[in-house]
């Protein structure tokens, strides 16, 4: 569904990205891994438009995207949700999740995707008059995901969504995107918490300095000697 | 006394509420694309013109006027800003549009040459049939073209108020205003909201231009005075605020009526001067201004 061809990114002249390519197919869970400053959000970005491509390819369906920008991105079903959940915080939960579904064919399954939200979420009903910035860590996280399903997904890309959160509200989370992933809906999962994204995924990448390290079924990964040493610290 | 102050008190509401639609333009841009527009008043003064010579060369009414200059204003603005200031915001890597402001502030001075060259160093002011006709309202006396032009001005300024609230293109740039990468991650084409934004805040001061001149005589030197009473009236009520920009315009209205009729204009400038670095320096996201995450 989507592929990534070996893609370079630069910030001025530091080699940000060096030759990343990664595959996600229809229906998988994919998580994508690394430490801190490996480059996950950079590859992030550079799905969706934000930075500028030096060199490979992005291929969604079997199409290039990569001269598209950002909003036509969007449009074809390519939706992430942020590090840092970024909502806009002057506005109210409900009016945060009518941004998500700007784009005229996500505006057009509106209201049917309201009714998934908030049965996937029962808070944010409770809450969705209330201004996004009064709430909780959870509970923004939660928003930021009925946000990005609003958009009206064919990929969901969520980008370090346990940040910050307790562990028993990272496993709601979790749960959850099990649960829309067996709806249909394609996940790239990128994440610095190793463990509990492996155990939801069907496949990993590990990801160090701008370069893919290693990569395999996930319940391999889990159980690899490699993987434990250098990022579960047994 | 009293009298002579609650006389004042009116007539600066009356004024305020005009001012409040001629800044909110200004907010609106700030708001959305951090865009200081130190063309805004000159742009303000061409509207002026324009309306002046709708009104007595062609004889349309002034409120009419509105319309037009609301409509040719929008024009102006909205490819002002798709052909001259997206393509400046755009090369600037760290979006913080200086290379925009030292072009407006440009852009601003030679319009006000252009203005004294082809229209003159003299002030014109427009006869309309409602100009010296006023109300007597007890021992008060409301100016009638000040009243018309201040209840068109607070219902466009509510207009745009709900505009911004309720529609889809106002959710977005709300949304554009307060994070643009992630607005644009949304699905919001972001060239097109700056677009129309700069757009809707001209149209505001086409409208503006038209209500004004009613009853104040346009010159080249307007524009300059008209960009200052409106970064006053932004930073009073808030950058990017719309209701904080109604309050602000309608404080700025007060000072200048209340300290014009006790002293004198001079020092009513020098008041709204010292309240604005006041603002700046304590409370700098303004009266009904959002305090930054």
């Amino acid at each position: 569904m989507l592929k990534l061809e070996n893609i370079h990114v630069n910030y001025g002249q530091f080699e940000v990205l060096r030759g990343i390519s990664l595959e996600i197919h229809e229906g998988e869970i994919v998580a994508l891994l690394g430490s801190n400053g490996a480059g996950k959000s950079t590859t992030i970005n550079t799905i969706m438009g934000l930075t500028q491509l030096r060199e490979g390819d992005i291929l969604f369906n079997g199409e290039s995207i990569k001269d598209l920008r950002t909003h036509e991105r969007v449009q074809k079903g390519i939706v992430v949700c942020p590090e840092g959940r970024k909502l806009f915080p002057h506005m109210s939960v409900y009016d945060n999740l009518l941004i998500g579904s700007y784009s005229p064919h996500a505006r057009a399954k509106r209201a049917e995707n309201l009714d998934l939200c908030f049965q996937l979420f029962p808070k944010l009903y409770e809450r969705r008059n209330q201004a996004a910035r009064t709430m909780s860590g959870g509970e923004q996280q939660m928003c930021a995901i009925a946000r990005a399903l609003m958009s009206d997904p064919k990929i969901l890309m969520l980008d370090e969504p346990s940040l910050g959160l307790a562990p028993v509200i990272v496993q709601k989370i979790f749960d959850t995107l099990v649960e829309i992933n067996k709806k249909g809906l394609t996940i790239l999962l990128v994440e610095q918490n190793v463990m509990a994204s492996l155990e939801i995924a069907s496949r990993g990448y590990i990801i160090e300095t701008g370069e893919n390290i290693i990569n395999g079924e996930a319940q391999e990964m889990l159980h690899s000697e490699d993987v434990k040493k250098a990022y579960l610290g047994i | 006394m009293l009298q002579l102050y609650t006389q004042a008190l009116i007539d600066g509401l009356l004024l305020g509420g005009v001012y409040a639609t001629v800044a909110v333009g200004l907010s609106l841009c700030f708001g959305v694309m951090r865009i200081v527009n130190w063309a805004h008043g000159a742009l303000l003064m061409m509207a002026m013109y324009l309306t002046y010579y709708l009104v007595t060369l062609a004889g349309i009414n002034v409120y009419l006027c509105c319309l037009i200059t609301g409509a040719v204003m929008f024009a102006v603005g909205y490819l002002l800003q798709k052909f001259l200031f997206y393509k400046l915001i755009v090369r600037e890597k760290d979006r913080e549009p200086v290379n925009v402001l030292l072009f407006t502030s440009g852009l601003g001075t030679a319009l006000t040459a252009v203005a004294l060259i082809v229209f003159g160093g003299f002030a014109l002011q427009a006869q309309t049939p409602y100009t010296g006709k006023s109300l007597q309202m007890g021992p008060f006396i409301i100016s009638q073209t000040k009243l018309i032009s201040f209840v068109i001005a607070v219902v466009s300024t509510l207009v745009l108020f709900f505009f911004v609230k309720k529609t889809e293109t106002g959710r977005a740039m709300s949304a554009t205003s307060q994070n643009r990468t992630v607005a644009r991650l949304m699905g919001i084409h972001e060239e097109n909201i700056y677009c129309l934004a700069m757009g809707i805040s001209q149209a505001m001061v086409g409208i503006s231009a038209s209500l004004l001149i009613s009853f104040y005589p346009v010159s080249n030197s307007v524009g300059v005075l008209f960009s200052f009473k409106s970064f006053i009236i932004v930073v009073l009520g808030g950058k990017g605020s719309i209701m904080g920009c109604l309050l602000g315009g309608l404080v700025v209205g007060v000072i200048e009526k209340f300290f014009g009729t006790m002293f004198n204009d001079a020092t009513s400038q020098i008041v709204l001067f010292m309240l604005f670095v006041l603002i700046l320096l304590f409370k700098p996201s303004g009266i009904l201004g959002k305090e930054k995450e």
